[in-house]
């Protein structure tokens, strides 16, 4: 199959006709005379006739064969291999390195994204003058660095020299589709496109129909070509995760972090330094041995002395890939929170409540919210009185074994709820399910979609517990408590509880469940309404139900809750690179502009927008790991917030050339893994030796011709 | 005598050739006295030698000297003189009947014919004309009459080639109709077999005549000018033939040399004279120049 740099001039292959034209012309042009002397004619004619035939044929085929190889040099004719076009002088071309942050991966001095940009350079090198070039960083926000085809080659080699690596993922689907698009809007008709990457397998090792079907659609109409630089090893150390104990920190008390690290090498990797730095200040090294494929965890503890926001960042020691070697986390010191405690009557003063154990698990004090280390103030309050206080004020509600809810709590509840805030639900004996039901589920309009079953549930032996059974063990209540073959869950005894009756709904997700009468029944819920949430446990918050209160997994599921359930606020979230962010924001705030500064120091301007009847700011996609700011354009205070690497992307295994071949070959991709790219431009070569040597034909031929028309002139004498 | 003037009896040749004379090479057998000389004895001129009287002789011829001294009736003898008797063989064929120019072979040959019939019949010599293609078709016993000129002519027009020559039986079929040592012009295109035309001018030759073949060529046929593509239709019945006459015009050009070439050596083995008349030229300077040339020959021959 071929292809064609000028095809256009390829409509020159009507000169092929000339020939046949005068030959058929002359053929037709025939003087008729009568003659005398046919003897001799005819002896000629006997002697000669398929002498002088071929001689005609020759002719005309030399001529014709002239023209078309004129045409095709012309032309700048490649061909193609079956599906695959093995690079002939093709339009333009488009170079795009993979920049993603598995590239900073070192494979000896130098990183894959060194080889990466050397293999660029080369293929620019290599392409011939005069062809246009573009320039893409491929990622799963990949963008065009240098586009309109240039065929200034040297600016694009300097371009080329000055690429960085980015802290985004790849993202193979969105890559080939960043490609199509660039291909589709390039005025280049059939173009070259080389993939610079190291082609990890676990994006490239399977493709999915649509990466298989778009890359095929792409092979049919341009040329694609993989390089791929990527070594075998998998060698690589993650800082997978930073996070804070305790669901806020308070200022002057100790903040505890969890740091993770992930090994995703075959092989244990030993005394790797795991480094704590806080605002700047390295604060604990510890060395952990981290076995191949595992996550091992780290604690830290640090005493915050200032309000305010902090920055945290877990580091562990070089391995082959520097760029996943940081975790960052903002938070925020406080001075106290508060928490509203709800129960069915006004507490008295020294009587036993339901919400003591919450209020324990949260200020772990004697005198619980009156120490004054205690970093939540609980207010406790009889039912009657939640329409009096202004929820908004408070980091959580918390309800417990409370008869009824009116109506009217109800509405003020899911007010507060809608806005954001979190509401914490305990069940007991004192509970009437279908007056819950009638003003909090209504239907499945109310802030729980699902109704409560009307009964609790327990077991005829009332001394044996209820099954309970842990879900989505992946949500962050289970967060410390339940992680694959970890469930330290199973230690919590549900001897009673209400229960939930699942149905249909996106704003309800059962996070665990016990056996009832004709299904399993969810005993612990969440629901969402608008931004806020409501965990429900179904059991009671002290001991007259479980035991769950006097477990240690009721503090980690209780600081878990509080900081899931806590009114959302920008710098107590962390995204990863890539993310879209939207934020929302007071009135007030919208009068001014934002002002975004990511870690690399580049401040952005950020407009708020009225969005159904909210006022928004879109941050645009965080393209950067670390710690960002937002703040009012001109204010020095801002919100900061932390942003870290996509996990998927730390597994650093390369496929090698022939994997690549032999998944890709057949979609009619060229995989050109030699180290002086041979193939790719051995074909390039052949593509531009096939141009001259279709000149030279076509010269052989018109010589040839020439010869042949001079050798029967001079025997016509 | 014709009732028109002779189409074929060209005033520019008359006055070119009006001078000369054809005159045979070797003896000849007239039947009449004339001015050439004979292969018989008379009684004429030249004494040639003695002859013993018979009954019936003139006795005004005895040698009466002779007598004296031999004792015998001798009768004196002398070389005789007598006419020439040209006969003219002229193809027809439907090959003839190509001419590039002007004037086809046929026509020209028509030419060749009547001038020379005039010189001969000028000589009061006498001229007979046979024309041939596959065989004789007419034939013009001999006359010294100075009509025959414009009988031949007449003849000639009245004409149309049409058909294919046959040499060897045609050349039999006129020798016998013609005599002994006479002047026998062959004027032919020769397109036809060489072994047959050397079968029928031995023929001649035994009847110890004079040939002379006029072959008549156009100068197309000589020199083969043409271009592109051309369909030759053949005459004589030949089939079609569509060719680029440049590509074989070489090879064309041999085939006509070996032919004529051939025609040389048949003339030679026959002592007959090849005499090649290119139509292209003038009749006038074309007869001029062969007489020119045959009376130079004749001349250098001790004959006059």
């Amino acid at each position: 199959m071929f292809s064609f740099v000028n095809p256009f001039l390829l409509s020159g292959l009507a000169l092929v006709s000339i020939p046949i034209i005068i030959y058929l012309l002359h053929r037709h042009q025939v003087k008729e005379m009568e003659w005398a002397a046919m003897q001799f004619l005819q002896e000629i004619i006997e002697e000669q006739q398929k002498r002088l035939r071929l001689e005609d044929l020759l002719l005309l085929v030399l001529r014709v064969l002239m023209f078309v190889f004129l045409v095709l040099a012309l032309a700048r004719v490649g061909f193609k291999k079956g599906s695959v076009t093995l690079l002939g002088d093709r339009g333009d071309a488009l170079v795009v390195v993979d920049a993603s942050y598995s590239m900073a991966t070192k494979q000896g001095p130098r990183t894959r994204f060194d080889a990466a940009r050397s293999k660029a350079d080369a293929i620019i090198r290599e392409l011939p003058k005069g062809h246009g070039v573009s320039l893409a960083k491929g990622s799963e926000q990949s963008e065009t660095v240098l586009g309109g085809n240039l065929a200034d080659h040297d600016l694009v080699r300097e371009t080329v020299k000055e690429m960085q690596v980015t802290d985004f993922a790849g993202r193979p689907d969105k890559l080939v589709g960043y490609i199509r698009e660039f291909t589709k809007k390039s005025p280049s008709v059939d173009q070259t496109v080389f993939l610079v990457s190291d082609f990890q397998e676990q994006d490239w090792g399977s493709p999915n129909d649509g990466l298989k079907s778009a890359l095929t659609e792409l092979c049919k109409k341009h040329t694609v070509v993989f390089v791929p630089v990527g070594d075998g090893s998998d060698a690589n150390l993650f800082a997978a995760d930073l996070t804070l104990l305790q669901g806020a920190v308070r200022v002057g008390q100790t903040a505890h972090f969890a740091g993770s690290v992930l090994n995703q090498g075959s092989e244990i990797a030993e005394d790797v330094p795991v480094e704590l730095i806080v605002d700047g200040e390295t604060i604990a090294t510890r060395t952990l041995s981290v076995g191949p494929k595992q996550t091992a965890e780290v604690l830290f503890s640090h005493a915050i002395t200032q309000l305010g926001q902090h920055r945290a960042v877990l580091k562990i020691g070089q391995d082959a890939n520097p760029a996943d070697n940081k975790t960052y986390l903002s938070f925020e010191a406080h001075d106290r929170l508060r928490v509203l405690a709800v129960v069915d009557q006004p507490p008295a003063e020294g009587i036993a409540k339901p919400t003591d154990f919450v209020e324990l698990c949260l200020n772990p004090f004697r005198d619980g919210s009156e120490d004054p280390r205690a970093l939540y103030n609980f207010v406790h309050i009889g039912m009657q009185e939640l329409l009096a206080e202004n929820l908004s004020e408070y980091e959580l509600v918390l309800i417990a074994d409370v008869n009824s809810v009116t109506a009217t709590e109800a509405k003020h509840l899911e007010a507060y709820v809608q806005a954001g805030g979190g509401v914490l639900f305990f069940m007991g004996n004192n509970v009437s399910p279908t007056l819950y039901n009638d003003n909090l589920h209504r239907n499945g309009e109310g802030l729980f979609p699902w109704p409560l079953i009307d009964a609790p549930i327990k077991n005829d032996d009332k001394k044996q517990p209820l099954l309970l059974s842990i879900q989505q063990a992946d949500h962050p209540v289970w967060r410390h408590l339940v992680s694959g073959k970890k469930n330290y869950m199973d230690t919590v005894r549900f001897y009673k509880t209400l229960g939930f009756k699942p149905s249909e709904s996106k704003r309800a997700i059962s996070l665990a469940t016990v056996p009832a009468t004709d299904s399993e029944a969810a005993a612990i819920a969440e629901f969402t309404l608008g931004t806020g949430k409501v965990i429900v446990v179904g059991s009671s918050a002290d001991l007259s139900w479980n035991n769950f209160a006097a477990c240690p997994t009721f503090v980690a599921f209780i600081q878990e809750a509080l900081k899931r359930l806590r009114i959302p606020r920008l710098e107590d979230k962390q995204f990863r690179v890539g993310a879209s962010v939207t934020e929302q924001v007071t009135f007030e705030q919208s009068q001014s502009t934002g002002e975004l500064i990511n870690p690399q120091s580049e401040s952005r301007s950020v407009s708020v927008l009225k969005e159904g009847g909210r006022y928004v700011m879109h941050l645009g996609v965080l393209g950067f790991a670390g710690v960002h700011t937002l703040r009012e354009s001109g204010s020095a205070d801002g919100r900061e917030f932390s942003v870290n690497v996509n996990p998927h992307e730390s597994r650093i295994v390369s496929m090698q050339t022939s994997e690549l071949s032999k998944i890709y070959g057949p979609m009619g991709v060229v995989v050109d893994g030699s180290s002086d790219l041979s193939v790719a431009f051995a074909n390039i070569g052949a593509g531009s030796g096939l141009s001259n040597l279709c000149l030279l034909l076509a010269v052989l031929f018109w010589i040839s011709e020439n010869l042949l028309a001079h050798r029967i002139a001079r025997r016509q004498g | 005598m014709s009732k028109y003037l002779a189409k074929y009896l060209n005033p520019k040749a008359i006055s070119a050739i009006g001078g000369f004379v054809v005159n045979p090479k070797g003896l000849v057998e007239g039947n009449m006295a004339g001015a050439h000389k004979s292969p018989f004895h008379g009684f004429s001129v030249e004494f040639a030698g003695h002859r013993e009287y018979l009954p019936g002789d003139d006795p005004k011829h005895i040698d009466w000297r002779a007598y004296y001294k031999r004792d015998k009736y001798l009768l004196k003898q002398y070389e005789a003189d007598t006419n020439l008797v040209c006969q003219l063989f002229v193809d027809v064929s439907e090959s003839m009947r190509y001419g590039s120019s002007e004037l086809t072979k046929f026509e020209y040959a028509n030419y060749l014919a009547v001038s020379l019939a005039y010189l001969v019949t000028k000589a009061r010599d006498k001229i007979g004309i046979g024309l041939f293609d596959d065989r004789v078709v007419q034939y013009l016993p001999p006359s010294n009459s100075l009509g025959s000129t414009y009988t031949i002519s007449a003849m000639l027009e009245d004409f149309t080639p049409s058909k294919k020559s046959e040499i060897d039986k045609t050349l039999l079929d006129f020798a016998e109709r013609i005599g002994r040592r006479q002047l026998v012009i062959l004027i032919s295109d020769c397109l036809l077999d060489i072994e047959q035309l050397k079968y029928g001018m031995a023929r001649l030759q035994y009847d110890r005549h004079e040939i002379v073949l006029l072959h008549v060529m156009d100068p197309y046929e000589l020199d083969f000018p043409l271009d592109g593509h051309v369909k030759f239709k053949g005459l004589e019945g030949l089939e079609e033939l569509k060719l680029q006459p440049k590509q074989i015009r070489k090879a064309y050009l041999e085939k006509v040399n070996q032919h004529i070439q051939k025609l040389r050596s048949a003339c030679e083995a026959s002592r007959a004279e090849y005499v090649l008349v290119n139509t292209g030229r003038p009749i006038e300077e074309m007869l001029f120049g062969y007489l020119t040339s045959r009376l130079t020959h004749l001349t250098r021959g001790g004959r006059s």
